[in-house]
């Protein structure tokens, strides 16, 4: 009995092609998209270099951490200065 | 009959020489194979129903080791019992019935085991475990899916064991048979690494055994069982640099889920962030499956995504979910980020599936408060002429509570009635309108809108007291967010320390990501990662000293 090569479709793909038939009636419901976001697949391939992982751009600065935002010019600072002039006529009374 | 009789020989033959490639290939147990796999089971169909025949039959082809000749492989009673196992399973599978052949593969990655756990031969057979349990894992996670197939067979397991176990939580039992083997063998050098710098003998397989599991119980929502597999790989493992990449990512993967599922986000992002790291950048669905998780941990943490996400793929759906969320932080606008939270932008039932909508509602409220707090001091604070100017800069409680009953009102649907003295004909507008006094917001006429307890400011329709107010503000200084004390009986919060901060929003209002992460490095959570083994273990006054190497067990011989 010779070795056989790489093993191509799986048990599962066989379960699978049932499974997409008898759920192509129901593709339309989002549950379905929701459930295949949580797939993290097994890799293709088991092993890689650190140069494959390298993403050209800025790497170092992926998060934002100072972020305060000083502008007082959109509606929610209007309403809320608005809000703050009733409390200070309030006072003054 | 010959057939069977050259397969056995075959294997007999890659015992003896130790070759574990070829054996796992003829030990293979999913279609597409090739035909000889289709030959061997006809000629078991045909010739081999009666199992004890079969068995000494076995037994005849593939010898026992020879203890003298330690050198050299060989089979053990365990191999015996697997192999026969395995050609009943090819006599008898039916791969159209999915949930009996479920069953014949449990049966027979648990004999897998078994053999496997071998102390001196088991090894041979690592490899053809990892491929039997990888396909069992997949037909199970498979038929978690289809619960038509599955359903009589919950019922029968909830009769006999009283317990409810499902089938994908049962298969996760099994797999952890088998990482549990690969790590706590005994290896001949210490911490289970070579000398080539690789994990010795079966400890190779604890991240292949480790990652199974770990999906198995994601799927099923039993994350909490993945307790004891990080707990055990604290103490046992080699460093996980150690592993292929592929390991290593699926596993900080997991591990930081685990972590974010226990509110433990600095951790989370640690593990998140170097899986992220180290993924190939064209592995673009599996960089985003990491964002899903990344992104709102380091939001809880106080840190956002930049703009440098905009030219990655991978975040392109969901920069728009998240992206709301910041801005909402960022101006302290308590009512956009419950609405980006709520049904209102339609991403709530996402958040929810995915496990982050609660954590970011209810760690994401403090950075709101901040922020709300930094917006009502920089439109009511009056800087001081005089530079030197010793006074405290002052937050007036009273204008938080405004600013808090706004949000909870806006969040009611309260709307300003439209005031006849300065709204005029023909939508015209009176020229001194924006000196006039505006009406107060009152409720809709039909009523306020009902709010659930998480949508309202406090809980609900209440609306906001001093006494929240105030207890939010105390909140917000004993974690660090405001810098200063509050005042009960004048009804401020003070800030401290303005002019050695360069001014008091500095002083006030310090970054949350500094004060987070201070706090991290003050506690050394950023040096170690529980279940992340980064170092060598050392061995010390007080930890298990392997002896393998050096004391053999009683009657062991040698």
């Amino acid at each position: 009995m010779s070795a056989a090569p790489a093993a191509g479709a799986a048990l599962t793909t066989k379960a699978t092609t049932t499974d997409k038939s008898a759920e192509s009636t129901k593709d339309a419901k989002p549950a379905a998209a929701l459930e295949e976001d949580d797939e993290f697949e097994d890799f293709p391939v088991e092993n890689w270099t650190q140069e494959e992982a390298e993403v050209p751009g800025d790497n170092t600065h992926l998060w934002e951490e100072s972020w305060d935002d000083d502008d007082t010019n959109e509606d929610f600072s209007a309403q809320l200065k608005e809000e703050l002039k009733k409390v200070e006529a309030g006072k003054k009374r | 009959m010959a057939f069977l009789d050259g397969y056995l020989a075959d294997i007999s033959q890659f015992l003896k020489t130790k070759d574990d490639e070829k054996l796992q290939n003829y030990l293979r147990v999913e279609p597409p194979l090739p035909d000889d796999f289709t030959q061997l089971s006809l000629e078991l169909k045909k010739s081999w129903r009666d199992s004890s025949r079969l068995e000494k039959h076995v037994e005849r082809l593939i010898p026992m080791s020879d203890d003298d000749k330690a050198d050299e492989g060989g089979s053990w009673p365990g191999f015996l019992a697997f192999i026969q196992e395995y050609l009943e399973y090819w006599r008898d599978v039916n791969f159209d019935d999915l949930v009996r052949t479920h069953d014949q593969l449990s049966s027979l990655a648990n004999s897998c085991i078994t053999a496997m756990s071998n102390a001196t031969l088991g090894i041979v057979l690592l490899p053809a475990t990892i491929q039997l349990c990888t396909v069992l894992a997949k037909l199970a996670t498979m038929l978690d899916k289809r619960p038509d197939l599955t359903s009589n067979l919950n019922t029968i397991t909830d009769a006999e064991q009283g317990e409810r176990k499902t089938l994908v939580e049962a298969t996760a039992e099994l797999i952890q048979r088998a990482f549990t083997i690969c790590l706590t063998e005994r290896t001949a050098n210490r911490n289970g690494v070579s000398r080539d710098g690789k994990p010795e003998g079966k400890k190779v397989g604890i991240y292949s055994f480790a990652n199974m599991v770990l999906k198995l119980l994601f799927q099923c929502r039993k994350t909490r069982l993945a307790n004891q597999l990080f707990t055990n790989i604290s103490a046992n493992s080699p460093p996980l640099s150690l592993y292929p990449a592929s390991h290593r990512v699926q596993f900080l993967y997991y591990l930081g889920r685990y972590h974010f599922n226990n509110n433990l986000f600095f951790y989370a992002q640690l593990c998140l962030q170097a899986a992220y790291d180290q993924l190939p950048r064209l592995a673009t669905s599996h960089r985003r499956a990491i964002l899903i998780y990344l992104i709102p941990a380091n939001m809880i943490l106080g840190r956002f995504p930049s703009g440098e996400f905009a030219n990655r793929p991978e975040a392109a759906d969901l920069l728009p979910i998240f992206m709301p969320v910041v801005a909402a932080i960022k101006k302290g606008n308590m009512v956009a980020f419950k609405h980006s939270l709520g049904p209102q932008l339609g991403n709530e039932k996402w958040l929810f599936h995915h496990g982050v909508l609660l954590p970011l509602l209810s760690r994401c409220e403090p950075l709101v408060w901040r922020s709300l707090a930094r917006r009502v001091f920089l439109l009511t604070y009056t800087f001081p002429w005089d530079p030197t100017s010793n006074k405290a800069a002052v937050l007036n409680l009273s204008d938080m509570l405004a600013a808090a009953q706004l949000c909870q009102k806006l969040l009611e649907g309260w709307i300003r009635p439209i005031d006849n003295m300065t709204e005029m004909q023909n939508g015209r507008v009176h020229p001194n309108a924006m000196f006039m006094k505006r009406p107060s917001l009152a409720p809709p006429p039909e009523g306020r809108k009902k709010l659930s307890p998480k949508q309202g400011i406090i809980f609900c329709n209440k609306m906001p007291r001093m006494l929240d107010v105030e207890s939010i503000v105390a909140g917000l200084v004993a974690q660090g967010f405001l810098h200063g004390f509050m005042s009960h009986a004048q009804g401020k919060f003070a800030i401290i320390g303005s002019k050695q901060k360069n001014g008091p929003l500095n002083a006030g209002f310090p970054s949350p990501w500094e004060v987070i992460s201070a706090r991290a490095k003050s506690e050394k959570r950023d040096e170690e990662v529980p279940g992340w083994i980064q170092k060598e273990r050392k061995i010390g006054m007080g930890g298990v000293v392997n002896l393998s190497g050096i004391a053999r067990p009683v009657g062991s011989g040698g």
